[in-house]
């Protein structure tokens, strides 16, 4: 089961199952395939990339084609490089070579604020990417209720179980990260005074 | 697409640019999603926009109740890297003259 721990250091602690590392790494590997071509203007027509690269302008297809023109490149470029900072963590685990152990005994993963800033957009790529692939991209109503195992093959339902569960960790990690910043800057609160008079 | 096209649209865009200096100034808007946690956004707007918890956690639940929110307001350059940075994080963002 993952697990995320605010340390006192300021770091954020993650702890996966091998099976999780799997899953996730698989996912994140697929996704970064997904933006090997990106540029190409027919790739738009996938609703996941035209997800995680929107209109800028709503309603002014050539300014949001300029911006995109002007955009894209960097910012898929950043993307994959977040998605590789993600992999790099996850398959070092997985080998076990520079995992950290929890105070529970268990191998995990140290992070700090930067990294689990990378990792928090990256999962969110991952939840685009996934709802996408559902066929949702604006209905703010779809993820309200259960998945019906009557209404969904069994790929979809393996790729909604995926998404709620991307979902879970994300939420997880939102709020050990909230928990290191704000015991950080408490702290720089209290040092203010100590600084100043230097 | 034509050259002839791009062109044309690359001078009606600078254009564009030319008179947002005169005009009204220009807005970021987030949209609401299905898919982005309402945690994730409020400690998106936190730490991007360095807005205090509070301010923060209006704003995202006036996308997830309103479907919409204006984040910031400025020129439109300055309105564009902050549309380009939500698109970094994965929110749904997006420029409009501010009396649009």
């Amino acid at each position: 089961m993952s697990a995320f721990l605010a340390t006192t250091d300021g770091r954020v602690l993650a702890h996966f199952d091998e099976s999780e590392l799997e899953v996730l790494l698989s996912l994140s590997r697929q996704f970064c395939a997904l933006l090997a071509d990106v540029g190409n203007p027919s790739q738009l027509l996938d609703p996941a990339i035209a997800r995680l690269f929107p209109d800028a302008y709503r309603d002014d297809a050539a300014a949001s084609n300029e911006f995109r023109r002007y955009t894209q490149h960097d910012l898929a470029a950043r993307k994959v490089e977040t998605a590789e900072r993600v992999q790099a963590a996850l398959a070092d685990t997985a080998e076990r070579s520079v995992g950290v152990v929890l105070p529970d005994g268990r191998e995990g993963i140290a992070l700090s604020v930067e990294d689990g800033w990378s990792w928090l957009r990256h999962l969110t790529d991952l939840r685009l990417t996934l709802a996408a692939r559902l066929g949702v991209v604006d209905d703010a109503a779809a993820f309200d209720e259960e998945p019906d195992p009557e209404a969904l093959s069994e790929e979809e339902l393996l790729t909604r179980s995926l998404f709620d569960w991307v979902g879970y960790v994300q939420e997880l990690l939102v709020a050990a990260l909230e928990d290191v910043v704000d015991a950080g800057s408490t702290s720089a609160d209290e040092s203010g005074p100590a600084s100043t008079g230097r | 697409m034509t050259h002839t096209l791009s062109d044309t649209d690359l001078s009606r865009s600078a254009e564009l640019r030319d008179e947002s200096a005169l005009a009204s100034p220009w807005v970021t808007i987030v949209w609401n999603d299905p898919v982005n946690l309402m945690s994730y956004v409020s400690f998106v707007f936190r730490s991007y926009f360095g807005f205090s918890r509070g301010e923060a956690e209006r704003l995202m639940l006036l996308v997830h109740n309103d479907g919409r929110a204006v984040v910031a307001t400025g020129n439109r350059e300055e309105m564009e890297r902050h549309v380009e940075a939500m698109h970094g994080y994965g929110l749904w963002a997006s420029i409009a003259k501010a009396d649009a």
